[in-house]
């Protein structure tokens, strides 16, 4: 399955990831968003943008879609949502064991 | 606006060191133009604090930066510095200090680090093999060469081991170099980010040493190979020989030697200067009486002398002389050139012998007493094909006689050849 093999999704990778669930989107909107969704916690410079995008372009987990002028929109593939959902699974799973460890409900079964 | 040259003092590969001294120039009113390897050109402006930051990047097929990577960078508000085009990396400079930094991920800029670090080691790798087979060739010309230590005074192959050992005294430099970068990247997959401040030498000689040296020992291997042999090379009559006293065959054949000679045409083109028109100069050349000067750096003054002529009896008689003035610093290697000499002369007659179907020679080698210096010589069995070899101080001869005199009688001329 898609992920197995490549391990836990980081942070960054994560939230980049996410930012394309909803339709395509270009640099500068997927920096915004993960700015905002994150309330500032992640912020991904230029350099490491461009390093995502190229390893997930190689991974097949996004496509280039569009170069319109300035503007350079992805968008995610099948394999990259599959990517996406494991490892939202098995952030669930990480809260489910520590809540459960640390004897607090848990309403996400 | 005026350009200023400064000695690169850092290598690429110290990423913190190019970024600091980079930093450090600008807080000197000197910017960015180009980042090379030897001299980098900067801009006189206002001192200004900015900050410079390198970014490796994998070209397109035409060699270009990826148009991606320049547009996340502008669009962040990164300025393009210059593009280290050998290196393969682009400087970016901003002088916003609110600016975030181009890599906020540790591991994903050693994962952009790892890809060039793992490509310049290859071509490191790429570099030693070429010069393991550079070094191969050398050693397999001396090898099958009849004449090796000659070829070494003699030729271009100084000059090509000369550079072999540069380059392989760099190499722990070079090495040295890349481990900077592995440090960077092992730091940064420690989850470490980089040092934005980083000591750096104040200067490097390395690079220019090392640029001068190489640039050097191969426009001298050009012009050796190439340039050099071009510089002599015609024949010219014999009565222009004032390298030496000559060995003559009509004193080695006696009375009965008649001269003989061959002229031959030679066709040389030469532009005139002032109308712009080619010249077709036409000379000629005696081919069996002629003395011919051959100059490599090692060895600049060589010749080689022909004489050629008859007798009533026995017909054709020939003499060639080739002669060596070596270098100072390599007199001692006289005496044993002149004896290899005298081998392959031998087993040149040899081979002549055995391809015509005629029965082996055989030779009597002599090494008269001469006083100073050195004299051998090889006579065959049926006396017609002599060869004496000389050498003393840094001089060296070889004498071929085809003819009906004796060389033995001619020592003192012999000797007086390399006096």
């Amino acid at each position: 399955m898609p992920g197995r093999d490549r391990g836990p999704l980081t942070e960054p990778m994560y939230y980049v990831l996410m930012s394309f669930l909803r339709g395509e989107m270009c640099g500068t909107e997927i920096t915004e968003f993960v700015a905002r969704k994150t309330g500032g916690r992640v912020r991904l410079g230029p350099g490491t943008l461009y390093t995502l995008l190229s390893k997930f372009q190689q991974e097949k987990l996004i496509r280039e879609t569009q170069v319109d002028g300035r503007r350079r929109t992805y968008q995610i593939t099948s394999r990259g949502r599959a990517a996406f959902l494991e490892e939202m699974e098995r952030l669930r799973a990480c809260l489910r064991d520590g809540e459960e460890q640390a004897g607090q409900p848990s309403d996400r079964r | 606006m005026k350009e200023i040259f400064k000695l690169t003092p850092v290598s690429i590969y110290d990423i913190q060191g190019v970024e600091s001294w980079l930093q450090d120039m600008a807080l000197r009113g000197l910017h960015l133009v180009r980042f090379r390897p030897l001299f980098s050109t900067f801009q006189e402006g206002p001192a200004k604090r900015v900050r410079y930051r390198v970014e490796p990047y994998q070209p397109r097929l035409n060699g270009d930066a990826p148009a991606p990577l320049l547009e996340l960078y502008r669009d962040s508000g990164w300025a393009l510095a210059d593009e280290a085009y050998q290196n393969r990396v682009l400087i970016f400079r901003s002088e916003d200090p609110n600016l975030p930094e181009p890599h906020t991920d540790p591991l994903l800029h050693a994962h952009a680090l790892e890809r060039w670090y793992r490509k310049e080691v290859r071509k490191f790798i790429l570099r030693i093999a070429l010069f393991l087979v550079w070094v191969f060739l050398m050693a397999a010309l001396l090898i099958i060469s009849t004449t090796p230590l000659l070829l070494m005074v003699t030729s271009s192959l100084p000059i090509a081991g000369l550079l072999a050992l540069f380059w392989m005294l760099s190499f722990p430099a070079h090495w040295a170099n890349l481990r900077e970068l592995s440090r960077a990247i092992r730091r940064l997959e420690q989850g470490q980010e980089l040092d934005r401040r980083s000591a750096y030498p104040r200067r490097s000689l390395f690079s220019l040493v090392d640029f001068s040296v190489s640039l050097l020992l191969l426009i001298l291997l050009f012009a050796d190979s190439w340039i050099i042999p071009q510089v002599g090379g015609h024949r010219r009559p014999l009565t222009e020989l004032d390298a030496f006293p000559l060995l003559s065959l009509a004193q080695v054949e006696g009375e009965d030697y008649q001269y003989e000679e061959h002229f031959i045409p030679e066709v040389d083109f030469r532009r005139d200067p002032g109308t712009g028109e080619v010249e077709v100069q036409v000379s000629y050349s005696d081919y069996k009486n002629f003395c011919r000067a051959h100059h490599t750096l090692t060895c600049w003054n060589q010749w080689e002398v022909v004489q050629s002529g008859s007798d009533s009896e026995e017909g054709m008689t020939r003499m060639e002389i080739w002669w060596f003035d070596l270098p100072a610093p390599l007199a001692f290697l006289s005496v044993p050139v002149a004896r290899e000499l005298l081998h392959v002369s031998m087993a040149l007659e040899e081979e002549v012998w055995w391809t015509s179907g005629g029965a082996p020679v055989s030779w009597t080698v002599e090494t008269p007493q001469t006083g100073s210096g050195w004299l051998e010589m090889a006579k065959s069995g049926d006396g017609y094909f002599q060869t004496a070899a000389v050498a003393l101080g840094d001089k060296a001869a070889l004498v071929q006689y085809t003819g009906q005199g004796e060389l033995e009688a001619h020592l003192e001329e012999i000797m007086n050849m390399v006096r």
